[in-house]
C-alpha cells in the first residue's frame, strides 16, 4: 500500500511537472507575431530585343521587385530564395535565364538607398533591429496581456536577364521566397 | 477492488497521460517553427530588333538671291526626307529628335541652323501624317510592325554664302 502511494505520489509529480513545462512553451511560442508578407512590387524587365543578351535590372529600377515582411520586431529571421529561375513564353517551351540579385532594409522603412547586400540564396537579419554591435536585448518574453512590437523589413529583387534568341512575346516567371523565424 | 489492480489502472492511465504530454511539445513546436512561403512574378516583353529602313535623305536646291529662306513641310513636301521604322507589331515605340540641325558648309566655315520638323503616320501616306514632338512617346507600330516617318524644317539662308551644305540628323528609337 505505501509503495504503491509513494509511486502515485512520484508520478502525479512529474506528471504536473510535464504540465507546467509544456504550458510555459506554449505561452512563448503562441505569443511570436505571426509573419507575413506583401509584395509591394513584382519584378517587370519591361521592352527587350530577341538576342540582346544581358540585360541588366538595377536596384532603384521601376521594374524593380520589392517585397515588404513583417513580423516580431528584433527576432531573426531567415529569408530563402532561388539563385536563379527560368521565364517561359506561352508555349511554356522558350525560356529565358533570370539571375537574381537582391538587397534588404531591416531599418523600418522602405528606402532602396539604404539597403545590405543579401547573399543569395539565402540571408539571416533581425526585423527591425540592428545587424551590427553588441547584440541585442533579447525580445520580451510573450506573457498575458503583452502583445510583442511588430517590425518590418523590405526585400529588394533585381539582377540579370539573359535575352538569348527567342521568339518574340511575353515570358512570365515566378519567384518562391520562404521567410522562417530563427 | 483489488489494490494491485487499482495501483496498475493508476499506472497505465499516468503512462497514458505522460505519452500525450510529450506528444504535445512537438505540435507546438510545428506552431512555433513559422514558416512562411510566397511568390512574386516577373515578367518582361520580348520584341524584335527596331531597324530603320528605306531612309530617304532631304534635299534641296535652292537658287542664290532667290529666296532668303527655306522651309519643308513634312506632312506634304516631296522634298522631305523619309524612313521606315521596322519592329514587333502592334509594339508602342518612342522617338527623340534634335530641334535643330546644323548644316556646315562643304567649302567654308558657313554654319546654317536648320530648325527640323517631323510628321509620322502608321501607313505610306506622308498626307495623313501628323506632326511630333521632339520627344515623342506613345507610338505605335502598325500590325506589321512598320511606321513610317517624314522629316522637314525650315531655316534662314538669307547671309548664307552659295555652295553646298551638309549635316546629320540623329533620331533615338526605344520600346516605349
Amino acid at each position: 500500500m505505501n509503495d504503491f502511494f509513494k509511486k502515485g505520489v512520484v508520478l502525479c509529480f512529474a506528471f504536473i511537472s510535464l504540465i507546467n513545462a509544456v504550458y510555459g512553451q506554449s505561452i512563448q511560442f503562441n505569443g511570436q507575431v505571426p509573419l507575413s508578407f506583401t509584395v509591394v512590387n513584382d519584378i517587370n524587365f519591361g521592352q527587350v530585343v530577341t538576342n540582346e543578351g544581358l540585360v541588366r535590372l538595377n536596384k532603384g529600377d521601376n521594374g524593380m521587385g520589392v517585397l515588404k515582411i513583417t513580423g516580431q520586431k528584433n527576432m531573426d529571421i531567415t529569408i530563402n530564395i532561388p539563385s536563379s529561375v527560368k521565364l517561359y513564353d506561352a508555349s511554356n517551351t522558350n525560356y529565358m535565364n533570370y539571375t537574381i540579385r537582391a538587397a534588404y532594409n531591416n531599418k523600418g522603412q522602405n528606402d532602396y538607398t539604404q539597403t545590405q547586400p543579401f547573399n543569395v540564396p539565402s540571408q539571416t537579419f533581425r526585423v527591425g533591429g540592428r545587424n551590427q554591435g553588441p547584440p541585442a536585448p533579447p525580445p520580451t518574453p510573450a506573457h498575458h496581456g503583452y502583445i510583442p512590437p511588430t517590425g518590418s523589413a523590405w526585400l529588394y529583387l533585381f539582377g540579370n536577364l539573359n535575352v538569348t534568341n527567342v521568339p518574340v512575346g511575353q515570358y512570365h516567371g515566378t519567384i518562391t521566397i520562404t521567410v522562417i523565424y530563427n | 477492488m483489488n489494490l494491485n489492480n487499482i495501483y496498475n489502472k493508476s499506472i497505465n492511465i499516468c503512462i497514458l497521460t505522460v505519452v500525450t504530454i510529450i506528444c504535445i511539445p512537438s505540435v507546438i513546436f510545428a506552431q512555433n517553427d513559422q514558416t512562411i512561403v510566397s511568390t512574386i512574378n516577373i515578367q518582361v516583353n520580348v520584341q524584335n530588333q527596331m531597324n530603320i529602313k528605306r531612309a530617304k535623305n532631304i534635299q534641296l536646291v535652292v537658287h542664290a538671291d532667290s529666296t532668303s529662306k527655306i522651309d519643308i513641310d513634312p506632312k506634304q513636301d516631296e522634298g522631305a526626307g523619309s524612313f521606315e521604322v521596322v519592329g514587333s507589331g502592334s509594339a508602342a515605340i518612342r522617338i527623340s529628335f534634335p530641334a535643330i540641325m546644323d548644316l556646315k558648309q562643304v567649302n567654308g566655315d558657313f554654319t546654317i541652323q536648320f530648325h527640323t520638323t517631323v510628321s509620322s503616320y502608321t501607313a505610306r501616306n506622308q498626307n495623313n501624317s501628323e506632326l511630333l514632338n521632339k520627344n515623342a512617346d506613345s507610338l505605335k507600330l502598325n500590325d506589321q510592325g512598320q511606321r513610317f516617318f517624314w522629316v522637314g524644317g525650315s531655316a534662314n539662308i538669307k547671309n548664307a554664302p552659295g555652295g553646298q551644305y551638309v549635316g546629320t540628323m540623329s533620331f533615338n528609337l526605344e520600346y516605349d
